[in-house]
């Protein structure tokens, strides 16, 4: 083809285009009435006025599951039931956090005492029909052991009839409620008896034959995959597409008459934009996509029945120290990137609406820091606020030297690098690693970022390939307890990430006094007087500031965007402690809320 | 050498895509060599500046954090152009040294290169990547480069043996032969001319390649995450950040994502008007 007829075609390919794109803005063309072709007289013997089809009572939520074929209802086999988890489950109580009230469930009441609780069941019934008995509670509790190995508190259960269930203890635990809110009844004696009566044979046997049988029920357990879940709880699957799930009312369910909405459809939750896109188009009555503050802003901007509530998700974000590593095997370094770290600033970029863990880093949460610590106890820690001075003054106490270039040199005069670490996909979390490592590298260190891949980052973590990472630094999930928040953080996950597991086993309490941390762990653990926990705590939490196996950055608070007035209404008042039911299992709010009639139809 | 230089440059005059492609290129190549100088990067964040529009103070606005865009981009352009330069580089003497001595060799060697090639075609990159990111640590363009070019020889290396295969049945290869030349001769001084075109094309493609897979292995954690990446900044305007869903931080998206385009349509004007420079059947009758 010639220069020149290849520059015809090319002007006509974009006339053409363009053609086409300017007819696809044309309005579309109204029918004209056309000339009157027939004047033949149309009889019209009736009117049929179109029955309007009445618009199901459902509210829309978004959330993940596996994809058909994949998808089966067993929720202790991998890739079981997905989102619909807290709606087709229900625990005994619903614990709330901010009072510490505990509002009866599947139970109809509960009575406490320091080893057990003891429930008298409500009449309710299975999806599948069967009536809801003690014997479930029991098989839910044996399977849980069998599947999870937790709740590991949980020494039996005990069924005296068939509306009676007791929960007994191994030890007085610090806060029970919390824990039976977090565990749902999951199973009926009906499909998964079996199971559970092989496997209570030999739960709590040791030995290889006992190994062996456990082994083989565990197989069958994951191996029954049954088409969609058996629901005790308020709703059923009904029906499970890439796209969407539905969810009908149980029909057997206790509060059938009183639940207001007919169906639960879920959107499917791939990422938080995705979400965002949703609430933008309406398309959403709620969700907890954390979302940066302008996208929040234009979500309340466009759709202006939509609401952002905030509240604590029991955690926070923390900046991780590989304490198997020089230098941050020193404390004195720790306290110097504390005080050359903005955390608020760190926050406005990563979670805005998150509450900033600054000045302090002791492991209770900045919501609870008041019930738990005081003022007056505060005032007796270290406060990091940005102070590069001392920061300097710990470095050259350490032998670092500022170079010419202002670099700060290690004391064998190398200048080294370090690496903040990340998970990528994590959008917060990479922020906040981004945010430090340009204050850092202000600062005359340099520092950089990597965003590690979902898959491998708690491997690499665990396998001490890091410098510093941003990971859940103190946690409360499933309790609301500061007890978990420390054995995360000297027992748990974060311990294992940052090696304080094995190289902070004890430390100097605040009056100089040795303390052993594992031991304090299992005092906390085991007291039921809650001043005397405060003293362990105030224990921990000072030893945790003062040494610093974490940094914590900020408090995340969970964005609960709700819709009022579109599809449904009623959603509790501002200040309504029952939010702090959301964290953990946000879906379990919903059903609460649901099942008491709080959440209705808008009218 | 002159000689060609100058037939070169009068066939670029006359191609308006290659001269296009060129000029775009150069002009990239003098962001990164002497953009940085003229305009410093300032990287502490300042919040309350967020999502500025186009000013002359900033004249791609600001980003998520107050940034200047355009000093990102400029200073992002460094490290850009040389992961493609270096990738395209590695890639393109892996895959021409494997596919010639495939093809001109034959036999035992040609089926033990290809079957290698086959391999490195069939076997997905992210996990060998994973792999290799696990045991090295990457830490400079150099090792960047290295990485990347490790699976992404494959498929022209089975091109360059397709072209050997072909030239060394020419009768000036034959001749070559007949006169007792070596091996290495007609291979360096008879074959490596006669794919030259061939192998800039492709050079010019993996580099546009390069910059994709780039944006890929820092996102897997295998390379240190730049924020002044262009990849890295148009991921983190269009899934981190948001700013896609924010109207008064377009220009955050569509500054990483033009820089991004503008590079891949020069570098495939540039490997479009060398083929027809390059390549005689392609070349217009004068």
């Amino acid at each position: 083809m010639s220069r020149g007829s290849g520059m015809i075609t090319w002007c006509v390919f974009v006339i053409t285009a363009l053609a086409l794109v300017l007819s696809a803005c044309a309005p579309a063309p109204t029918p004209s009435p056309g000339p009157a072709a027939s004047p033949t007289p149309v009889v019209i013997e009736k009117v049929v006025t179109p029955t309007p089809v009445p618009r199901p009572k459902e509210f829309v939520l978004g959330t993940g599951w596996e994809v058909p074929p994949a998808y089966h209802g067993n929720p202790f086999a991998p890739g079981g039931v997905g989102g619909a988890w807290w709606f087709v489950f229900q625990p005994l109580l619903i614990y709330v956090p901010a009072t510490g009230e505990a509002i009866p469930s599947l139970a109809e009441s509960f009575q406490e005492a320091p080893d057990r609780i003891t429930f008298r069941l409500r009449q309710t019934g299975w999806s599948d029909g069967t009536p809801f008995t003690s014997k479930d509670v029991w098989a839910s509790f044996i399977l849980m052991k069998l599947m999870w190995n937790w709740p590991g508190e949980v020494d039996r259960v005990e069924t005296p009839d068939d509306r009676t269930a007791v929960i007994v203890w191994k030890q007085p635990l610090a806060n029970p409620r919390a824990l039976i809110s977090s565990a749902p009844i999951l199973v009926n004696m009906a499909a998964y008896g079996k199971f559970a009566e092989e496997a209570a044979k030999w739960l709590g046997q040791t030995g290889p034959e006992a190994e062996e049988a456990l082994n083989k029920v565990r197989q069958e357990v994951s191996n029954f995959k049954p088409e969609k879940p058996i629901a005790i709880g308020p709703f059923q699957v009904e029906s499970v597409s890439a796209s969407e799930m539905i969810l009908t009312k149980n029909p057997h369910h206790y509060a059938a008459n009183r639940i207001q909405i007919d169906r639960i459809r879920f959107l499917r939750w791939t990422s938080n934009e995705v979400m965002w896109a949703f609430h933008l188009a309406g398309e959403l009555d709620a969700s907890h996509a954390a979302a940066p503050k302008d996208v929040a802003d234009q979500i309340l901007q466009r759709q202006p029945k939509t609401r952002l509530h905030l509240v604590t998700d029991l955690s926070e974000f923390a900046l991780l120290f590989n304490l198997r590593k020089a230098p941050f095997n020193d404390v004195r370094f720790r306290k110097a990137i504390a005080y050359l770290i903005d955390r608020d600033k760190v926050r406005e970029v990563a979670y805005f609406a998150g509450l900033t863990s600054a000045p302090y880093s002791h492991g209770v949460l900045k919501s609870f820091e008041e019930q738990w610590l005081g003022k007056d106890f505060l005032g007796t820690l270290t406060a990091y606020h940005p102070d590069p001075a001392k920061a300097e003054a710990l470095l050259k106490e350490l032998g670092w030297t500022k170079g010419p270039d202002g670099k700060w040199r290690d004391p064998a005069g190398r200048t080294p690098e370090f690496e903040i670490l990340a998970q990528a996909g994590a959008t917060d979390w990479v922020l906040a690693a981004e945010a430090i490592a340009t204050q850092l590298n202000n600062q005359g260190f340099q520092v950089r970022t990597r965003a590690v891949e979902p898959g491998v980052y708690p491997t690499t973590l665990r396998g001490g390939q890091f410098d510093m990472a941003i990971q859940f630094g103190s946690a409360w999930w499933g309790t609301a307890h500061p007890l978990t928040g420390y054995d995360r953080l000297y027992q748990g996950e974060a311990a294992e990430f940052t090696g304080a597991k094995d190289l902070m086993t004890a430390a100097k309490g605040p009056q100089g006094e040795d303390v052993n941390i594992a031991q304090a762990l299992d005092r906390l653990l085991k007291e039921p007087d809650p001043e005397r926990q405060k003293a362990i705590v105030r224990q921990l939490a000072w030893i945790t500031n003062e040494n610093l196996p974490v940094l914590s950055l900020l408090e995340k608070r969970l964005m609960i965007f709700h819709v009022d007035g579109v599809r449904v209404t009623g959603w509790p008042a501002e200040n309504d402690p029952l939010w702090t039911v959301a964290p953990g299992a946000i879906e379990r709010f919903y059903a609460h809320l649901l099942i008491e009639g709080i959440l209705k139809p808008a009218p | 050498m002159r000689a060609f230089l100058s037939d070169f440059l009068s066939a670029l005059r006359g191609n308006r895509r290659a001269l296009a492609g060129g000029l775009i290129l150069a002009g990239y190549l003098l962001m990164a060599l002497i953009g940085p100088e003229l305009i410093p990067l300032d990287p502490t964040m300042r919040y309350a500046e967020r999502f500025r529009p186009p000013s002359l103070a900033h004249p791609l606005g600001t980003d998520y954090a107050g940034r200047d865009v355009l000093a990102q981009i400029v200073h992002g352009s460094r490290d850009v152009l040389a992961i493609a330069v270096l990738t395209a580089l590695f890639t393109t003497s892996l895959a021409v040294g494997i596919g010639a001595l495939a093809g001109y060799s034959g036999g035992m060697v040609d089926a033990f290169l290809m079957l290698l090639t086959n391999i490195q075609l069939t076997v997905p990159a992210v996990p060998v990547y994973l792999l290799i990111g696990s045991v090295f640590q990457v830490r400079d363009p150099i090792g960047f480069a290295a990485l990347i070019s490790l699976w992404m020889w494959g498929p022209l290396a089975r091109a360059v043996r397709s072209q050997i295969l072909s030239l060394k049945e020419r009768e000036f290869v034959e001749a070559a032969r007949v006169l007792g030349l070596g091996t290495a001769h007609i291979l360096l001084r008879e074959l490596f001319p006669n794919l030259t075109p061939f192998v800039v094309i492709h050079f010019i493609r993996i580099m546009r390649d390069a910059i994709t897979a780039s944006v890929g292995l820092i996102f897997l954690g295998l390379a240190p995450f730049s924020p002044t990446n262009w990849g890295t900044m148009l991921n983190l305007a269009v899934f981190q950040t948001g700013a896609i869903y924010i109207p008064n931080a377009l220009h955050y998206v569509v500054a990483p994502m033009a820089v991004i385009v503008l590079f891949q349509l020069g570098a495939i004007f540039f490997a479009h008007g060398l083929d027809e420079i390059l390549n005689p059947r392609l070349r217009a009758p004068a």
